[in-house]
């Protein structure tokens, strides 16, 4: 069993969340009564990162990939089916009761779709009140009103909305509402999943305008998982690629969007349509043929390989650890970071290099 | 950059709180069906409370001397065969109906909520034993099991029949209660609750019963109608209400074997049962109406804000449309819209709809609900052929599959007989691009169509396009609100704001010198390699209602550049150059920064 690492980033920070082999299998069973299981969705299967005080860690990677199934693991939302999380040392994904409830006053989320995000049937202010029903010790009964209005303030809404609905909101407006609920309890870290992807254009810059403030105000660490490649490196202090439940490559935004190295990683950045009509003819596109496999069924080895153009023989037989690269390993270049490739490489593809 | 909140005056009008059940009852107060039918049934329950009110005569004194005669002073509705006042006993019929289908209701609704909101909530063994009860008794048609078991235990109270009918008829309720408490379940805002520590019961009646209520509201107020009809025919039948219980069933079925001598006897009876029933269904109606018509107006506000931000948005209104076509981005020559000389802005919308089909082709957002799950992929593309060309199935399928081959989908033969479903989104998406193609368009509008796809799957989704629209020299209108979608793959683009085109400029030029504010905001939002770490540049409020556009130029309360005159006049769209056009009338200073 692995052991919380006392890793500290090469800055001093140290890491205030370690991951460690998290394996999540949903169960496929047929049978009405009597379930017989016939295979698992690996949704995520053997996932490790860090995450350090007062950073920003964003993972991207497309649908299906396991983001979401990482989040809840990380919330206690879903068990682990093995492995490890650890907060101020201890290990989360046994917790239960009593223990659990008092991880949570500090391990909070925000979620992707701010109109089911928020009881319809609330108003706002029972919505950003109810952490303080739930955990009481943190505000006096007397006190909460006041504090929901505060919050209301420190997410640019108006205190006196305090008795709306959610309908009476934009998307943009409830998406502050669920971060004033994330607020709440003081917490250190917040996961957001996909926090921006369901609002406007417009809109999105000024939650993430919110979000960066917040975090600058509070301290915060952000685990912010999204599909949207530029906002996680506009965000992002480090970038992690997931692909069919595990981690392709980590690594600083700088090491992973100008110098990255497993191949998928590399057709992701490539296939992202660039707001710049001048870089059409220039950049380098990588097209993949085929889908995604079913998570119940993936390839052996290496997971990317069905669509790999760099697959051999070596990709099917042996699972490539996500480590710094044997070749380069004594450099103090940018390719230097944890790429889950045999063949790892550096390949220029957003041309910014 | 000024602290940014979205106080728009937008949203500072809906100022009062509006709870979705007052919305409701807003709505039904609006109704006038709900009037209709409760006037009718708040009569039916006073008469039922006290029907002396209405008549003196008691149902129970009779005169066999007067067996089935007909009206007589006092006696407006005759007799029956025993000689008992028709006029009476109608009146006090009343309260068997309204008794047992309230009290029918209330069990079927109280059990069926139990049951069902248990199984939907804690699933597994739960709801696989209790579906399985419901199952049994869903199984047995009311009726029969009615006649048959108040057959066996010779009943007859009103109890007894209420008792009998919620328990053959909760099942119903109960999975509706199931389903709406399953989909409450997965709402996020029930795992942010359990996020924050929230206790089971906690989250059952603070967060999924308020929520899965509506739709049994809805089912037992219809139900309330059957019910009563139900019990009128089991005392028909003989064996639901029994003397000395006034019930119109009994009455109706006495009178139905002397209706040649005496039609008056039935009509009464038949015709207040017929209303009551009526009146109840005609409420369910109302109440549905009101209740998922919050959800409507909810979705429809919400529709409406993406459509402004994404230009012409998701759902495309007939009228965005052909707002776009009248003013195309350059792809389409002019006069190949304008088709046939017509102008397709005054055309009938039936000839539209002809041209639409026959040369314009429309691919969606949502390429599963546009494709139909129960006939396989093969058949649906041949059936563009066998309609539009009468060729053979055989002919129409080999057509299919050649389409299929065109937009690569592999082993095309073979997978031509699968259903939608069991194609990914991208796949999907391709075969919508072969039902398309299959009409051999001149334009493909094609509305957001790789917003739901992943990013791989989308450069291959957009390339294949690309490639088609090359080959076979159609025109492509591709409606998204992905800037890098278009820097992509447009030629010359049209940024719709509020419903209207604000510019249109050549790809190159509109990236590199805006002239709208509008358009140079959202191209500032994006996040750049060379800003990180800064604050992004964001527009400020929100995009407007457009149920509710603002005075003037319609973006005036956003532009950091609005002046007096854009609050009162509404800029025209000037002609700044080639395929340049601007709907600002500070044009001029955008354009130079
Ligand atoms: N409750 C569940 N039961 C079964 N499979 C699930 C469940 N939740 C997620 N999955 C599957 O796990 C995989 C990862 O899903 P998810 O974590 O939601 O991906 P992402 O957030 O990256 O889009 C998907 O194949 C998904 O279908
Ligand atoms: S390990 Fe092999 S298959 Fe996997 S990414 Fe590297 S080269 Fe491709
Ligand atoms: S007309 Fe005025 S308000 Fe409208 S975009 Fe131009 S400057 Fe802004
Ligand atoms: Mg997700």
């Amino acid at each position: 069993m692995a052991e919380p690492v006392k890793a500290v980033a090469a800055d001093g920070r140290e890491p205030i969340l370690q991951v460690r082999g998290l394996v999540k299998h949903f169960p496929l069973t047929r049978g009405v009564l009597v379930k017989k299981q016939v295979g698992a969705v690996k949704a995520v299967d053997g996932v490790s990162f860090d995450l350090y005080r007062g950073e920003t860690l964003g993972i991207v990677g497309e649908s299906g990939c396991g983001k979401s199934t990482v989040a809840k693991l990380l919330m206690n939302l879903e068990r682990a089916t093995a492995g490890e999380v650890f907060y101020r040392g201890e290990d989360i994904t046994k917790l239960s009761g009593r223990a659990l409830k008092a991880v949570r006053r500090n391990i909070q989320m925000v979620f992707q779709d701010p109109y089911t995000s928020l009881n319809p049937r609330m108003t706002v202010g029972d919505i950003i009140g109810e952490p303080f029903e739930i955990h009481p010790e943190v505000a006096p009964k007397g006190d909460r009103r006041r504090k929901v209005q505060e919050l209301l303030d420190v997410v640019g809404l108006n205190p006196e909305y305090l008795n709306r609905y959610p309908h009476q909101f934009s998307g943009g407006q409830r998406q502050r509402i669920g971060i004033a609920r994330g607020l709440a309890l003081n917490p250190e870290i917040i996961i957001c999943d996909e926090p921006v992807s369901a609002l406007d254009v417009s809109v999105q810059a000024q939650v993430i305008n919110l979000m960066d403030r917040l975090q600058q105000e509070y301290d915060l660490s952000y685990l912010f998982i999204a599909h949207d490649l530029s906002i996680v490196r506009h965000i992002s202090d480090r970038v992690g690629v997931m692909y069919l439940g595990r981690m392709a490559e980590i690594g600083t935004d700088a090491e992973i969007y100008d110098h990255p190295t497993h191949p998928y990683t590399q057709a992701l950045l490539s296939a992202v349509p660039v707001p710049d009509p001048e870089a059409r003819e220039g950049r380098d596109r990588i097209i993949l043929t085929g889908d995604v496999p079913s998570p119940a069924d993936p390839p052996s080895g290496c997971r990317f390989r069905t669509r790999c153009w760099k697959a051999e023989e070596r990709c099917a037989t042996e699972t490539p650890e996500l480590a710094v690269p044997v070749r380069f390993r004594d450099e103090a270049s940018p390719a230097a970071h944890p790429s889950a490739c045999h063949f790892a490489e550096v390949r220029d593809v957003v041309g910014a290099a | 950059m000024p602290e940014i909140t979205e106080q728009a005056p937008a949203t500072e009008a809906a100022a009062a709180p509006r709870s979705l059940w007052g919305d409701a009852w807003r709505d039904l107060r609006r109704n006038p069906i709900f009037y209709i039918s409760a006037v009718l049934i708040l009569f039916l329950v006073l008469i039922s409370i006290w029907p002396s009110l209405l008549t003196g005569t008691s149902p129970y004194a009779c005169d066999l001397g007067r067996s089935q005669q007909g009206p007589a002073p006092g006696h407006p509705f005759g007799f029956t065969t025993q000689g008992c006042d028709v006029y009476a006993r109608t009146v006090y019929g009343a309260r068997a109906s309204v008794v047992v289908g309230i009290c029918t209701t209330l069990l079927a609704a109280l059990l069926g909520c139990v049951f069902g909101g248990l199984a939907g909530f804690f699933g597994g063994w739960w709801d696989a034993v209790l579906s399985r009860i419901g199952d049994i008794f869903f199984g047995i048609p009311v009726l029969l099991g009615g006649i048959v078991f108040l057959s066996v235990i010779k009943g007859g109270s009103i109890f007894t029949v209420v008792l009998l009918m919620s328990v053959l008829g909760w099942p119903q309720i109960a999975r509706i209660a199931r389903s709406a408490v399953i989909s409450a379940k997965q709402q996020d805002y029930v795992q942010a609750a359990r996020a924050l520590g929230a206790s089971t019961p906690r989250m059952l009646l603070r967060h999924i019963a308020p929520n899965a209520l509506a739709p049994v509201i809805v089912v037992a107020t219809i139900a309330l109608g059957t019910y009563i009809s139900l019990e009128a025919t089991l005392s028909f039948l003989g064996v639901g209400l029994k003397p000395p219980t006034v019930s119109w069933g009994i009455d109706i079925s006495s009178a139905a074997t002397q209706i040649r001598n005496a039609p008056h006897m039935l009509l009464w009876p038949a015709g207040a049962l017929s209303i009551t029933v009526l009146a109840f269904i005609m409420l369910g109606d109302a109440v549905r109406d009101a209740l998922n018509g919050v959800n409507y107006s909810v979705s429809a506000g919400e529709t409406l804000a993406v459509l402004g931000e994404s230009g012409s948005g998701k759902s495309v209104t007939a009228q965005a449309i052909m707002g776009i076509l009248d003013m195309p981005p350059a792809k389409i020559p002019r006069g190949e819209i304008r088709f046939r000389g017509e102008d397709m802005l005054t055309m009938s919308a039936d000839a539209r709809r002809r041209l639409r089909g026959a040369k314009i082709a429309m691919i969606f957002q949502d390429a599963l609900s546009s494709l139909n799950p129960v006939l396989t992929v093969g058949y649906q593309l041949g059936e563009m052929f066998r309609v539009h060309q009468g060729l053979s199935k055989k002919a129409a399928l080999a057509k299919a599959v050649e389409l299929m081959d065109r937009v690569k989908i592999p082993a095309a033969r073979s997978r031509a007989g699968d259903f939608p479903h069991q194609f990914s989104g991208g796949m999907r998406q391709r075969i919508m691009i072969a039902m398309a193609l299959a009409l051999e368009p001149d334009l493909i509008i094609a509305d957001e169509p790789t917003t739901a796809l992943d990013v791989t799957v989308q450069a291959q989704v957009m390339d294949l396009l690309a490639e088609l629209q090359a080959e076979y020299h159609m025109g492509l209108i591709l409606i998204t609100h992905d800037l890098g979608v278009v820097a992509d793959v447009a030629d010359k683009i049209a940024v719709m704001y509020a419903g209207r085109i604000v510019e249109t400029a050549p790809v190159h030029e509109l990236y590199k010198n805006p002239a709208h504010p509008y358009t140079r905001g959202l191209l500032d939002s994006i996040p750049r390699l060379d800003q990180k770490g800064q604050e992004l540049y964001a527009i400020k409020g929100l995009p407007p209602n457009l149920l509710n556009i603002p005075q003037g130029c319609a973006f005036h309360p956003r532009c950091p550049k609005a002046q007096d005159l854009c609050r009162t006049d509404t800029p025209a769209l000037h002609t700044l150059g080639e395929g340049r056009r601007s709907a600002c009338h500070f044009w001029k200073e955008t354009v130079n920064g």
